[in-house]
C-alpha cells in the first residue's frame, strides 16, 4: 500500500532558560495515502509539536533534533526553504489551531484567495472555477469573496480558511485541532464536510485534536500520544474494540454515555506528563493502573498484534486485560 | 452584508465630532484670554504712559480699545458673537508687537513656511521612521535591530535645540556648507521658479534635518512595537504556511502595523504648527513659532490667539482626514463608525 506521509525516528524539543526539554522522542509512524488519520492526546503531549514538526514549520525556540519525513520521496525536514515555500498549499498543507483568527483582518477574503493563487503563480482568473469549487465544498456562498473576515462568523471563517488551504487540491492536508473555540454543533459539521471533501478528493488527511469523540467518528486510523510518544496506533475499529494500550483503553472508559450507568471500574487518574527523559521505564507509568516491577525497569518498544496494522507501545500486552477481571 | 464603497455614514459622523470640537475650541479661545487680568489695549496704554512719564487721555485707551476690537464693556455674550462674527469675516484683531499689522496678514504670510517646513520633515521622518522600524521589527532581536533602537532611543531623547545647535555650528557657521537662517535667499525675488524653489529648499535643509532626526525615533520604535505582534500573529502564520512570497507577508504585517501609526501621523502634523517653534527661532526661519516668540515676549494677545485657532484648526484638520483614511484602510474602524 501507497504512503502518504512515512516519520521516521522525529525527536524534537524546546529551548528554555535552563536548557532543552525533549517534547517528542523518537517518533516512527506511516500513514497510508488518502486515509485520515487522527491523533489524540493531552495537554503537553507533544501533538502540536509534531503536527508543525511534520509540516517543517516549527520555529524558534522549538528545534528538530533528529528524524526524517517522508513525502512522496523527499524528505521534508531537509527540503530547502525555498522549495518548501513553493510545495506548501500545492502539495501539502497546513490547517491551524484557532483558525479563526488566521484570516488578515484588513483584506477582504477573495483578495486573500488571490494571495495564495500569486503566490503559486497561478492566474485568479484561470483558477476562479477552483475557488468557486472549494467554496462550494464547503458550503459558503461565493459572496463571501466580498466581504471582511470580522463580517462572517466564527464558523464560515473556519470554512474559510479550509477552502483557502485547499483550493490548490494538495495531496496532504495536515490539521492542528481545527475546530477549536467553536460550538459543538458547527464543529461536528465541518468536520463531516471535511470528511467528504476528503472522500471526494483523496487526499492524506492528519487531524490532531484533544476531542476523542470526532476523533472516533471521523477517523479511519488512530494514533494515541503520551508523552511525546505514541502509545498505540491502528484501525479505528481495532482502536475501539481491542485497545492495546491502557491508555487508549481507560480514556475510551472515559467517555460518558447517554442511558449507560457511569462506569464504576479502574479509571484513568493523575495529570498528564510530559516526557521525562530520566525515566528508564514506560512513560506511562504514573498513571497506569495495571503497572507491575517490570514496566519500571525498561521501556517498551513499539509492538505490532500479530497479522495486522494494530501497533502498541506495552510490555504488558496482553496480560494487562485479564488483570481488570 | 455588502459593503459599499464610500462610508456616508461614518465620514458624516466624523465631519459632525469635527464641528462640535471645533466650536469647543473656539469657545475655549475665547474665554482663555478674558480669564487673563487687564488686557492688550491697557497693556499699550501703561506703556505709553510709562514712557511719556506724564498722563495721556483716557480717549486714547478708548480709541485702542475699538482698534483691537476690545469690547471689554460689553456684556459677555455679545463677545462672543462678535467674536464669532469678526473671525467668520477673517477678523483676527490687530497685531500688538507688530502694529498696525492685521494678525490675520502676519498669519498669512508665515503659515505656508510652517506648513512647508512640517509637512516635509514629518512627511519623510514618518516614511524613514516606518521603514527602519520594519526592519528592526523583522530582523529583532539581532545586531542590526539593536543598532536600530539604539540610534532611534538616543535620538529621541536628544533635544531638539542642542541639535540645532549642533547642526547649525557645524554646517554654518564653521563649515558654511547651509545658510544660517531665513527661509530663501534675500537676492532671489518670491515667485514659482526654479532658483527661488532651489533656494528654499537650500534653506530648509537644516531645519527639516533637525526635525526628522528629533522625531524619527518615536516611528521607529512605534513600528517595530507594532509589527513585532504582527509577525507573531495567527494570520502571518497561516499565510507562512500556504507558502506565500517573502514580500506578500511583509507586506501583510507592514499594513496592518501602520494602521496606528497613520493616526499618529496626523495627530503630529497638527501639532507640529506650533511644536516647531524652537526650531524656527534657532533657524530664523519667518514662520509661525517664530511669530509666536515674538508674541509671547511681547504679550500680544491677538497674535497669539490667532496663532491657536490655527493650530486647532490644523490639529483638527489632520485628524479629521486620516479618520476618513482609516476609514478605507481598516474595514472594521468603519463598521464600528456605521
Amino acid at each position: 500500500m501507497a504512503e502518504g506521509l512515512v516519520v521516521e525516528n522525529l525527536t524534537v524539543g524546546y529551548h528554555w532558560e535552563n536548557g532543552f526539554s525533549k517534547i517528542i522522542n523518537d517518533l516512527s509512524l506511516s500513514i497510508e495515502k488518502g486515509i485520515i488519520f487522527g491523533i489524540a492526546g493531552e495537554s503537553g503531549s507533544g501533538k502540536s509539536t509534531f503536527a508543525q514538526s511534520i509540516y517543517n514549520s516549527l520555529s524558534y525556540p522549538g528545534e528538530i533534533i533528529s528524524g526524517k519525513v517522508y513525502f512522496e520521496g523527499k524528505d521534508l525536514l531537509k527540503t530547502p526553504k525555498n522549495e518548501l515555500r513553493r510545495i506548501r498549499a500545492v502539495d501539502i498543507t497546513f490547517i491551524p489551531q484557532a483558525a479563526m483568527n488566521a484570516l488578515n483582518p484588513v483584506k477582504r477574503i477573495g483578495d486573500q484567495f488571490n494571495d495564495v493563487l500569486e503566490a503559486h503563480g497561478k492566474s485568479s482568473a484561470e483558477y476562479e472555477q477552483n475557488v468557486m469549487e472549494v467554496l462550494k465544498m464547503v458550503r459558503l456562498p461565493p459572496d463571501i469573496l466580498h466581504n471582511y473576515p470580522h463580517e462572517l462568523s466564527g464558523g464560515m471563517r473556519q470554512r474559510t480558511v479550509i477552502a483557502m488551504a485547499l483550493v490548490l487540491s494538495p495531496k496532504l492536508v495536515i490539521l492542528d485541532e481545527p475546530t477549536t473555540g467553536l460550538d459543538v454543533l458547527v464543529e461536528h459539521d465541518i468536520l463531516i464536510d471535511l470528511k467528504k471533501i476528503q472522500r471526494k478528493r483523496g487526499f492524506t488527511m492528519i487531524m490532531i485534536t484533544h476531542d476523542l469523540s470526532i476523533l472516533y467518528e471521523i477517523s479511519d486510523q488512530i494514533g494515541m500520544m503520551y508523552a511525546g510518544e505514541l502509545t498505540e496506533y491502528g484501525e479505528r475499529e481495532e482502536m475501539i474494540n481491542s485497545s492495546a494500550h491502557p491508555y487508549n483503553y481507560l480514556l475510551l472508559k472515559s467517555i460518558p454515555r447517554i442511558g449507560v450507568k457511569r462506569y464504576s471500574g479502574i479509571r484513568l487518574a493523575g495529570n498528564p506528563t510530559n516526557y521525562d527523559e530520566n525515566s528508564k521505564g514506560c512513560q506511562f507509568i504514573s498513571r497506569c493502573p495495571y503497572r507491575t516491577y517490570e514496566c519500571e525497569l525498561a521501556h517498551p518498544d513499539m509492538n505490532i498484534v500479530s497479522g495486522g496494522n494494530h501497533h502498541y507501545r506495552c510490555l504488558r500486552y496482553p496480560q494487562w486485560k485479564t488483570d481488570e477481571k | 452584508m455588502i459593503t459599499t464603497a464610500i462610508p456616508v455614514k461614518y465620514i458624516f459622523k466624523r465631519l459632525i465630532i469635527f464641528v462640535s470640537v471645533f466650536f469647543g475650541a473656539l469657545t475655549l479661545n475665547f474665554v482663555l484670554p478674558r480669564l487673563m487680568p487687564g488686557n492688550p489695549a491697557e497693556v499699550i496704554y501703561q506703556d505709553l504712559i510709562k514712557a511719556s512719564g506724564g498722563t495721556i487721555n483716557t480717549a486714547y485707551l478708548h480709541q485702542l480699545e475699538a482698534e483691537y476690537g476690545i469690547s471689554t464693556g460689553k456684556p459677555i455674550y455679545v463677545q462672543y458673537l462678535i467674536y464669532l462674527n469678526d473671525l467668520f469675516h477673517g477678523n483676527l484683531g490687530v497685531s500688538i508687537s507688530f502694529y498696525p499689522e492685521p494678525v490675520s496678514a502676519i498669519l498669512i504670510q508665515a503659515l505656508p513656511w510652517t506648513l512647508f517646513l512640517v509637512i516635509s520633515a514629518v512627511t519623510i521622518s514618518f516614511f524613514i521612521g516606518n521603514r527602519l522600524g520594519r526592519y528592526a521589527g523583522i530582523n529583532r532581536n539581532t545586531g542590526k535591530d539593536l543598532a536600530i533602537d539604539l540610534f532611534s532611543m538616543f535620538m529621541a531623547a536628544f533635544p531638539a535645540f542642542v541639535l540645532a545647535f549642533i547642526l547649525l555650528d557645524i554646517f554654518s557657521v564653521y563649515g558654511k556648507v547651509f545658510p544660517i537662517g531665513g527661509a530663501y535667499s534675500s537676492s532671489i525675488t518670491m515667485g514659482f521658479n526654479l532658483p527661488f524653489i532651489f533656494s528654499t529648499a537650500y534653506h530648509a535643509v537644516l531645519p527639516v534635518a533637525t526635525i526628522i532626526l528629533t522625531s524619527l525615533g518615536g516611528w521607529v520604535l512605534g513600528m517595530r512595537n507594532n509589527i513585532i505582534p504582527n509577525v507573531n500573529s495567527d494570520y502571518i502564520s497561516f499565510s507562512r504556511n500556504l507558502g506565500m512570497k517573502d514580500y506578500q507577508i511583509k507586506s501583510i504585517a507592514y499594513r496592518n502595523a501602520l494602521l496606528p501609526n497613520l493616526t499618529g501621523f496626523s495627530m503630529s502634523i497638527g501639532l507640529s504648527v506650533s511644536g516647531v517653534i524652537i526650531e524656527e527661532s534657532i533657524f530664523s526661519y519667518p514662520g509661525v513659532g517664530m511669530y509666536m516668540i515674538t508674541a509671547i515676549n511681547n504679550l500680544d494677545y491677538p497674535l497669539l490667539q490667532g496663532i491657536f485657532l490655527m493650530v486647532i484648526i490644523a490639529v483638527l484638520v489632520g485628524n479629521l482626514i486620516v479618520d476618513i483614511l482609516l476609514g478605507f484602510l481598516d474595514p472594521r474602524i468603519k463598521q464600528e463608525g456605521e
